[in-house]
């Protein structure tokens, strides 16, 4: 009972933000391949960056790599301010440190590495979790086995946990992209391709914000932007799920 | 006050929920639940913010005001803090499960007693999910600066305009200078204390043992 109406209720608040965001009128006229370009760009060079600091974080913290007591809590409590710091002091600390003093500008660089301050905490969040649960089964067998925690992490972790993994990231992803305030102070605005990621590029929700709120008559092509981007992570969540319960059923 | 009326609201919910939904016996329907619920927690804020313009606006407009105010925010910032929290307490609700199951059994102990119980259990987990949640709802720009009105008048009615500390920051920090720059550090390290605050004050019983 309980959770059918959990779902209902679920299913009925989807119904109301598909409906709410339906366009009367669909229009993509502002909308450039320069943007989307610039967009899948910045979530690649973000994940890139993030992943192996994010990866060795999570080991930390997880238990597989031992660090003197003090300085393991120091680093939980960085992680965990990391995590509920406002993204728009990421934003600030961004423009002020990569786009300023390290003299980046408004660029794909600098908006991937502001990006990457929100998606390594979660990374190593999630990371320490899933190793710490593996850490208590596998702890045992390792050592019998002699398996350092570089083979462990490295080889036979990405085997075992290959689903929780790609979630972790996709998690991270999704926080990290879905941050408009932290993008707003270091990508620029540019709606040309870019050439370099030292160009200057508009990410797709900057796009949407600023169509919705600054650009006259734009509120139609920012409620379609809105719709697919909603109906493409709709798309991609299914395809993930399927994916991933394929393998577990051939598993 | 934004806080003050988005999180008691979000953390009474999301307990309700996620308690409700580590009841859920059927596997598939749980997966579905589950699935939506980690979709809905990817769902940037660019989409509620703009969601929010689109459908609550209208309808707060119809009450009182323009619609751009305390009410509106508040509203569809619990709409994406939700699931996050939602996650986090059906996780720490599951681990409760799996400690306690049988003891609860055993003693026969009513929902009602076991939702105190788990409470009391975890106060730790639960005071990280508050700061995480707290942190989040202090620090989000996106639906604030699309919802607020960004109106300077200081008001406590829920139906008026405001600014908060992130929308300012966002706002006015690319064309700043000089003093007006100062005063916008000034605001971000205030932001970062009370972040800070929090996060240490959640953390600390912890870090101590």
């Amino acid at each position: 009972m309980i959770g059918k109406c959990f779902l209902a209720s679920l299913l009925v608040l989807y119904t109301l933000i598909f409906i709410g965001l339906w366009p009367q009128t669909w229009t993509f006229e502002k909308t450039t391949w320069g943007i989307i370009t610039g967009t899948l760009v910045t979530i690649l060079l973000t994940t890139a960056v993030s992943i192996v600091p994010g990866f060795l974080g999570g080991g930390i913290q997880g238990g597989l790599f031992k660090l003197p007591g003090r300085m393991k809590k120091s680093l939980e409590i960085c992680i965990y301010m990391m995590i509920s710091m406002p993204s728009v002091l990421t934003g600030v600390a961004g423009f002020l440190f990569f786009s300023q003093l390290m003299g980046l500008g408004w660029s794909v660089a600098s908006a991937s590495l502001t990006l990457s301050l929100i998606m390594t905490p979660v990374l190593m969040l999630g990371f320490s979790q899933i190793i710490s649960n593996c850490q208590r089964t596998y702890r045992e067998l390792n050592k019998s086995l002699g398996i350092g925690p570089f083979e462990f992490m490295l080889r036979i972790l990405p085997s075992i946990k290959k689903q929780e993994l790609s979630e972790c990231v996709l998690l991270g992803v999704a926080r990290s992209l879905g941050d408009t305030a932290a993008v707003m102070l270091t990508c620029g605005a540019v709606t040309e391709m870019p050439e370099s990621v030292f160009d200057s590029v508009r990410i797709l929700n900057y796009h949407i914000y600023l169509l919705a709120m600054e650009t006259p008559g734009g509120m139609p092509e920012a409620k379609s932007l809105a719709f697919t981007g909603l109906a493409c992570l709709f798309c991609c969540q299914a395809v993930f799920r399927f994916l991933s319960s394929e393998r577990l059923t051939k598993g | 006050m934004l806080v003050g009326l988005t999180f008691p609201l979000t953390m009474m919910i999301a307990f309700i929920c996620g308690m409700g939904l580590s009841e859920i016996r059927h596997h598939g329907l749980k997966k579905i639940s589950l699935s939506l619920l980690q979709t809905w927690n990817s769902v940037p804020s660019i989409i509620i913010g703009l969601w929010g313009m689109s459908s609550v606006i209208p309808v707060i407009r119809t009450v009182y005001g323009t619609g751009y105010c305390y009410l509106t925010t508040a509203f569809c910032l619990m709409l994406l803090m939700l699931p996050s929290v939602m996650i986090l307490i059906y996780h720490c609700y599951l681990d409760f499960l799996n400690e306690y199951r049988y003891l609860n059994r055993s003693l026969e102990i009513s929902g009602r007693e076991e939702a105190l119980f788990f409470i009391r259990c975890y106060p730790e987990k639960l005071a990280q999910i508050s700061c995480y949640s707290l942190g989040r709802i202090f620090g989000e720009t996106t639906v604030v600066l699309m919802l607020s009105g960004n109106s300077m008048d200081l008001s406590l009615n829920p139906f008026s305009g405001f600014r908060s500390l992130s929308a300012t920051l966002a706002l006015e920090m690319p064309y700043s200078s000089g003093i007006h720059q100062s005063a916008l550090f000034g605001i971000a390290g205030l932001s970062l204390l009370i972040t800070g605050c929090f996060c240490l004050l959640s953390l600390g019983d912890r870090v101590d043992r």
